[in-house]
C-alpha cells in the first residue's frame, strides 16, 4: 500500500496533505472503529459505528469529500481524494451506510428542487438522516423497468402499496428511495416515480433477511396504504427514470477507488498466509504452491489496477463514470471475489466453526483458533453478493456487449 | 449417469432417496439445527431400522458387509437431502478403524451398538497446527502401569458434542512430525481430564476442540497394533474421502435440480431466465461438472480394495476433482438465484456452504494434489 502512493509522486502540498490525513486517522479510528471496519462481510460495517465515524468525519468537514463544495463536499483535487481513499483503506476506516451519501444525494443534487436540497443533503452529511434503497421487488431484480410496487395519486399524495426487497440495512434507515410505479407509457419505464419516503410512515413494515455469511444485511420492506405527499417526487412524476439512469451510473461505475480497495485485501490475504502454519511447522506465505497463487493473484491486480487508474485519471471531474469501467468492474469482482477464496481456503479447517459471536465488534465469545481464522470464510460467502448486488455479473455482461461492443 | 451398479445397490440408493424426500424436510433440518443438538435422534434412528448404519460393518457383529460403492449409495443420497447427521464419523472413519484395526472385544463392544443407532463415535485425527497433515500429531500418549495417560489438542472434531465415545491419534514414539509411532485409542467422552469445547459449524453440524489433560485410559482401548496407527488413519480417511466427495456429488445434483426449476420459473425481461443462453449454458457446465464429480468419485470407490497406493491415489484425485466442480456448481447455484440465493431462509446456500466445507476437508485442492503425485509416484 505504502508504495502504491509512492508511484504517485507527490508533490509537497500532496505531502502535507497526507500528513494532515494521517494526523486525522491517528487521532480519531480507534480500535472498535478498525474491528467494524475489518468485520465487514458485504459492503456496510455494523451499523453502530458506521454511524459513530460519519460524526467524526462530518465535525472534521470531510462527511462528504466527493460531493460538490457547495453542498458542503471537501473540494479537493482527485489527486486528494486518492489519497485520502488509500490512508483510509490502510487505517481501516468503517464503511459507512452510504446509499445516502453516494446514490441518493448526487440525484437530489441534480433533480432536486431547492427545498428538498436544502432539506436532505445536509442531514445526511451529518449522519442524521440514513437512506435505505429501495428499487428490488420479490418478482423484479435485474429487470428493474417491470417494477410493480404501486403509488395511486390521491390529491397532493401518493397511496403506496406493495414491498421492496433485498433492502439494505433498512433497518437502520430513517428514509427510504423508492421507485414506485405511478402511470404507464408505451416504454416500461413511463410512469415511474423516484420517491422519497420516511420510513416512519405508518403502513410500512420491515423484516430483516439474514445471509449466507449469517449477518442481517438486508430486509424485506412492506409498503401498506402508506401516505406520502407529492413535495417528495425527486425529478417529475412518471419520469423516475431519469433519475435512475443518473443513479445506476454512479453505483455501476465505481470508477478508479477500486482498486485501491483491492490492495487492502490483497496485504490481508497476504496477513492470512503469513500467521497460517503449513501444517508442518512452516508457514504457509513459505508455502510453494500457495506462494505461485498469491503471485498470480498479484499481477492480476496490478492489470486491475493500471487499467482503472489510466481509466480515472482520464475521466473529468463531476461527470458520472464512463461504460468502459462497467468493462473493467467485471474482472475487479472477479479478482476481489478470488482472494476471498484464496482466504477461505488458506485458514482450512478453521473456516468451519461458525464464529458470529466471536467477530462482533464488541465479541460475545472467544474465538476458536486463532484469531485470523475469524474473517476469510464469512468474508467469501457475504462477497458472493458481489456478483449479484448492484446488478448482476450477466447483466454487466450484457450492458458491455451492448454499450461497448456495440451488439 | 447410471453406473455399473447391482439391481440390489440400485433399489438401496432408490429407497434412500425416497425415503429422504419423505421424510426429511428443509425446514425440519433447520429446526433440529437451531435446537443445538447437531443431529437428529429421530432420524438417526430411522437410518439404523433402513440399515444405513449397518452399511460398512462385518456381518458377524450385525453389519452388512457394504463396500465403498455401497458407502458411495448411501452418502449421495444423505448429499442429496443435506443430512446433517454424523455419519462420515461414526461410519466411516470409526467405522472403518473398527473394521481394520480393532480386536474382537472391540468390535463386538462397540459394532453391534453403532448399527443399533445407540453410539456415535467421534473421530479426532487433526490438530491445530497440523493443517491437513494426518502425521502432525503432537498429542502423547505416555504408558504408565497398565494405562496410557494421553495429552494434547484435537480440532474441528464433528459430532463431539453428542459423542459417547471418540477414537483419537496419539503419539505414543517419535516427533511431531514422524510418520511412525502413532497409535490409536479410544476414549469415553466423559473421561475424567477430557474437556470440549463446542459450537455450531458453518455447514449446520456441531463440532468441538478436545483437549485432553492427562486423560487416564486402560492398555485395551489401544485399537490397531502401537506406533503403527498412520497407515490405518490413512485407509479411514481414503474411505471419508470417497463418502464425503459422493456426499458432495448428491449435493451438487440437488443444487443442480434447485437451480434448473428455479431458471424455469423465475421471469426478467418478460421471459424466464433459462431462455436466456448464458443461463443454459452455465446450467450445463454446472451438469458437466457434477457428472465428472460422481464418475472420479465412483471410480475412487470401485479402486478402493486394489492396493494402499493405488486406493489412495484414486481418493486423492477424487477429492481433487470435485473440489474443482464444487467450486464451480456451488457459486453458480447461488449466482443464478439472485439476493434469494444469498439468504439463509433458502436451501441453496446451505448446500452450497455444506460443498465449501467439504473442500476444506480430508485435505484441501493443494494438500490433495500433492498427496496424488506421491501416491501415483509422478
Ligand atoms: C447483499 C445484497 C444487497 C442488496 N441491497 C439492495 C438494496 O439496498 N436495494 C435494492 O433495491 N436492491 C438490493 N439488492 C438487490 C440487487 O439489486 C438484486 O439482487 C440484483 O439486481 C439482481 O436481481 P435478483 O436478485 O432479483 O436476480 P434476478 O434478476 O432474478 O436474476 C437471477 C439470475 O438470472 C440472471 N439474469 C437475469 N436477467 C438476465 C439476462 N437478461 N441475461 C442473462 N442473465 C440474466 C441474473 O444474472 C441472475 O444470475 C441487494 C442484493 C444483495 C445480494
Ligand atoms: C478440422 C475440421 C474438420 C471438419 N470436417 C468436416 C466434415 O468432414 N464434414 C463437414 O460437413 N463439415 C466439416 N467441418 C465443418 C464443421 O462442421 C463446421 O465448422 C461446424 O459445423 C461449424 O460451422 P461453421 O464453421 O460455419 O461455424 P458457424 O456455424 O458460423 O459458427 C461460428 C461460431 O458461432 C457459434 N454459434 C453458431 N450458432 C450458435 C448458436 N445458436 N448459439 C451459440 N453459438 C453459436 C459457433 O459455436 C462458432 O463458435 C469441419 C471443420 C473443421 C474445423
Amino acid at each position: 500500500m505504502a508504495d502504491l502512493l509512492d508511484d504517485l509522486n507527490l508533490t509537497s502540498e500532496e505531502q502535507m496533505f497526507r500528513e494532515e490525513v494521517r494526523e486525522f486517522l491517528a487521532e480519531n479510528m480507534t480500535d472498535e472503529l478498525r474491528r467494524a471496519s475489518h468485520f465487514t462481510m458485504w459492503a456496510l460495517s455494523e451499523f453502530e459505528y458506521g454511524k459513530r465515524w460519519q460524526k467524526i468525519l462530518h465535525q472534521r468537514g470531510w462527511g462528504a469529500v466527493h460531493w460538490p463544495k457547495e453542498y458542503g463536499g471537501a473540494g479537493w483535487t482527485r489527486m486528494q481524494k486518492m489519497i485520502w481513499h488509500i490512508e483510509c483503506i490502510q487505517a481501516e476506516t468503517p464503511s459507512v451506510m452510504s446509499m445516502g451519501r453516494d446514490l441518493c444525494a448526487p440525484c437530489i443534487m441534480k433533480f432536486g428542487t431547492e427545498e428538498q436540497k436544502a432539506f436532505f443533503l445536509p442531514r445526511i452529511l451529518s449522519g442524521e438522516d440514513w437512506w435505505a434503497q429501495g428499487f428490488s421487488e420479490p418478482g423484479v431484480g435485474s429487470d428493474l423497468r417491470a417494477l410493480q410496487m404501486r403509488a395511486e395519486s390521491d390529491g397532493d399524495e401518493f397511496v403506496l402499496n406493495g414491498s421492496k426487497i433485498w433492502t439494505s440495512f433498512a433497518d437502520h434507515a430513517n428514509r427510504i428511495f423508492c421507485l414506485v410505479r405511478s402511470g404507464s407509457g408505451p416504454k416500461k419505464h413511463d410512469g415511474i416515480s423516484f420517491l422519497l419516503v420516511d420510513m416512519d410512515s405508518p403502513g410500512i413494515e420491515v423484516h430483516p433477511i439474514t445471509t449466507i455469511a449469517g449477518d442481517p444485511e438486508f430486509c424485506q420492506v412492506f409498503f401498506n396504504d402508506v401516505r406520502v405527499s407529492k413535495s417528495r417526487l425527486l425529478g417529475k412524476e412518471n419520469e423516475g427514470w431519469d433519475v435512475v439512469r443518473h443513479l445506476l451510473a454512479y453505483e455501476h461505475g465505481g470508477g478508479g477507488g477500486r482498486s485501491v480497495s483491492l490492495f487492502g485485501r490483497y496485504n490481508w490475504l497476504r496477513e492470512v498466509a503469513t500467521l497460517e502454519s503449513d501444517g508442518a511447522g512452516g508457514r504457509l506465505i513459505d508455502d510453494v504452491d500457495f506462494g505461485r497463487q498469491l503471485a498470480e493473484m498479484r499481477i492480476e491486480l496490478e492489470a486491475v489496477s493500471f487499467a482503472s487508474d489510466e481509466l480515472s485519471k482520464r475521466a473529468r471531474a463531476g461527470e458520472p463514470p464512463s461504460r468502459v469501467s462497467e468493462l473493467l468492474a467485471i474482472r475487479s469482482r472477479l479478482v476481489s471475489q478470488k482472494m476471498t477464496e484464496l482466504a477461505m481456503r488458506a485458514v482450512g479447517r478453521y473456516g468451519i466453526p461458525l464464529q458470529q459471536g466471536a467477530r462482533k465488534v464488541i465479541p460475545e465469545v472467544d474465538p476458536i483458533g486463532p484469531e485470523h481464522v475469524l474473517k476469510p470464510m464469512p468474508f467469501y460467502l457475504g462477497q458472493r453478493a458481489g456478483t449479484i448486488a448492484g446488478g448482476t455479473d450477466e447483466i454487466h455482461h450484457n450492458n458491455v456487449a451492448r454499450h461497448v461492443l456495440g451488439l | 449417469m447410471d453406473f455399473v451398479l447391482t439391481d440390489e445397490q440400485k433399489m438401496f440408493g432408490e429407497s434412500l432417496n425416497k425415503f429422504f424426500q419423505s421424510e426429511y424436510a428443509f425446514a425440519d433440518r433447520q429446526e433440529t439445527i437451531q435446537a443445538g443438538n447437531g443431529f437428529s435422534p429421530e432420524l438417526w434412528r430411522s437410518l439404523a431400522d433402513l440399515g444405513v448404519l449397518a452399511l460398512p460393518f462385518d456381518p458377524a457383529y450385525g453389519g452388512f458387509g457394504g463396500t465403498a460403492v455401497d458407502n458411495y449409495i448411501a452418502f449421495e443420497a444423505m448429499g442429496r437431502a443435506l443430512a446433517a447427521e454424523p455419519a462420515l464419523s461414526t461410519l466411516v472413519l470409526a467405522g472403518t478403524l473398527l473394521n481394520q484395526a480393532s480386536n474382537q472385544a472391540q468390535k463386538e463392544e462397540l459394532i453391534p451398538a453403532i448399527v443399533a443407532g445407540e453410539l456415535i463415535v467421534g473421530v479426532g485425527f487433526y490438530e491445530p497446527q497440523g493443517r491437513f497433515n494426518l502425521n502432525n500429531c503432537a498429542t502423547t500418549a505416555v504408558k504408565s502401569q497398565g494405562h496410557y495417560l494421553i495429552s494434547g489438542t484435537k480440532s474441528v472434531v464433528y459430532a463431539a458434542d453428542t459423542a459417547d465415545k471418540f477414537v483419537i491419534s496419539a503419539r505414543t514414539t517419535g516427533d511431531p512430525l514422524h510418520e511412525e509411532g502413532i497409535s490409536l485409542f479410544f476414549v469415553d467422552a466423559d473421561a475424567y481430564g477430557l474437556t470440549r469445547k463446542s459450537y455450531p459449524t458453518v455447514d449446520g453440524f456441531m463440532a468441538s476442540e478436545l483437549y485432553f489433560d492427562e486423560v487416564c485410559v486402560p492398555t485395551t482401548s489401544l485399537t490397531g497394533e502401537v506406533d503403527k496407527g498412520l497407515p490405518l488413519i490413512e485407509e479411514a480417511v481414503d474411505a471419508a474421502i470417497v463418502a464425503s466427495c459422493a456426499e458432495a456429488v448428491g449435493n451438487m445434483s440437488a443444487l443442480i435440480e434447485r437451480t434448473l426449476e428455479h431458471c424455469k420459473t423465475r421471469e426478467a425481461f418478460g421471459q424466464p431466465i433459462s431462455s436466456f443462453q448464458v443461463i443454459q449454458h452455465r446450467l450445463v457446465d454446472m451438469t458437466v461438472a457434477c457428472e465428472h464429480a460422481a464418475a472420479i468419485t465412483m471410480r475412487a470407490a470401485k479402486l478402493f480394495d486394489s492396493g494402499e497406493n493405488e486406493r489412495s491415489a484414486a481418493a486423492a484425485a477424487a477429492k481433487v476433482q470435485v473440489n474443482k466442480e464444487a467450486e464451480f456448481v456451488g457459486p453458480n447455484a447461488v449466482q443464478l438465484h439472485g439476493a434469494m440465493g444469498m439468504t439463509e431462509e433458502l436451501d441453496v446456500g446451505h448446500y452450497f456452504k455444506r460443498l465449501v466445507v467439504l473442500g476444506s476437508s480430508f485435505g484441501d485442492t493443494h494438500y490433495s494434489v500433492r498427496r496424488y503425485m506421491n501416491k501415483a509416484g509422478l
